[in-house]
């Protein structure tokens, strides 16, 4: 089955603008349907500018903006959500997550085993191998051939979110805005629209969408150590209307219970 | 439900795992892909605090450890962003941690 894919590039380091636009141009390989939202300034390296160039010459969506009207966009419809973020600041002398602790003694691996439910061997064996001389190629091609699209879309709405602009030095260009909505996705409800859980990291800035059509829930995450312990707080359900679990402090149970309850989940 | 976890940064490892163990403990499946910094975070990871690594799938972005020079862990797999879109083909639910 076709997955319908948004990433919304929220980092400003180059190095992690790269490895969001990668990891897109890489989620297509597989028949996913790929809207990526980014603003033009983000693309500041030519691997960044490549991979957003590729993704409009396969037919996928390269959004430019920043604000809310980027999520009502790529909300709709879109299945599976990566919003790609800066890495957090992390105190001199300090490492965060589990990267603290030394590894263990490295104890014998036993093998996994082979009956469980897992991606592997499913799903191996289409990917494509996209050569650097042809991604150049098919960068230059689209750069020039969909530009006159881009700009008669941004006439036709100055305020909506506008695919980034082939004149632009980190050009990356798709279709006009209003075929570039994901479409409603093909397995879903209509008549029973299932919440959106929003998982809000630490710091993050969240903009709060609502997801047309979808309750929405909202935990907010707690910092956590590298010390699991069973039944501690993860986070804090603040918008939970018809939840499993009542508003307060959630469990990483809780918070399983609430992604089953989900149609999708967003983490900021 | 099985349920993919996508990740890329170090800090959000520890959530990874409660969700992990918390979901394979209601009975769903679990399998990670991970790439950039969090590969680093992983191959440091004590085991012996999560046992149940070696009964998942984890899948390190070989380009992100190429970059590093680490050695992958002997519970997981190399690969590429062609498992993390078979990832999220598999996956009935998707938290990307990235």
């Amino acid at each position: 089955m076709s997955r319908r894919i948004a990433l919304w590039v929220r980092a400003e380091a180059p190095a992690r603008v790269e490895e969001a636009m990668r990891a897109a141009l890489g989620l297509t390989l597989r028949g996913a349907t790929v809207t990526v939202a980014v603003a033009p300034a983000r693309l500041a390296t030519a691997l960044a500018v490549r991979a957003a160039r590729t993704l409009t010459s396969f037919g996928h969506v390269v959004l430019s903006g920043e604000t809310p009207e980027v999520w009502s966009v790529l909300a709709k419809g879109a299945e599976i959500f990566e919003i790609w973020t800066d890495l957090p600041q992390t105190p001199a002398g300090s490492t965060d997550g589990s990267s603290q602790d030394a590894p263990a003694g490295s104890s014998k691996n036993s093998p996994k085993d082979s009956q469980k439910s897992s991606p592997k061997g499913l799903l191996k064996g289409s990917s494509k191998n996209l050569s650097n001389a042809s991604l150049e190629h098919w960068s230059n091609d689209i750069s020039k051939g969909l530009r006159k699209r881009v700009i008669d879309n941004s006439e036709k709405n100055p305020s909506a979110p506008r695919p980034v602009e082939a004149s632009e030095p980190s050009a990356g260009v798709s279709a006009p805005l209003e075929d570039r909505a994901v479409p409603a996705a093909a397995t879903r409800s209509l008549s029973a629209p299932r919440p959106v859980l929003h998982l809000v990291r630490p710091g993050a800035v969240a903009p709060a969408p609502a997801t047309p059509g979808h309750p929405t829930w909202r935990v907010d995450l707690s910092e956590l150590d590298a010390s699991p312990r069973p039944g501690r707080i993860v986070g804090m359900l603040t918008v939970g209307d018809g939840a499993p679990v009542p508003p307060g402090p959630v469990d990483a149970a809780a918070l399983v219970a609430l992604m089953r309850g989900a149609d999708r989940v967003v983490t900021w | 439900m099985r349920l993919a976890v996508v990740l890329s940064r170090a800090a959000d490892l520890p959530l990874a795992c409660e969700l992990t163990a918390a979901a394979r403990a209601a009975g769903d499946d679990v399998a990670w892909f991970a790439m950039d910094e969090a590969v680093t975070a992983l191959c440091e990871l004590p085991r012996a605090r999560w046992p149940w690594l070696e009964d998942i799938d984890v899948t390190l972005c070989a380009t992100s450890l190429d970059r590093v020079g680490l050695a992958p862990p002997e519970w997981s797999t190399l690969g590429s962003q062609d498992d993390h879109a078979a990832l999220l083909a598999w996956a009935t639910h998707t938290v990307a941690l990235t």
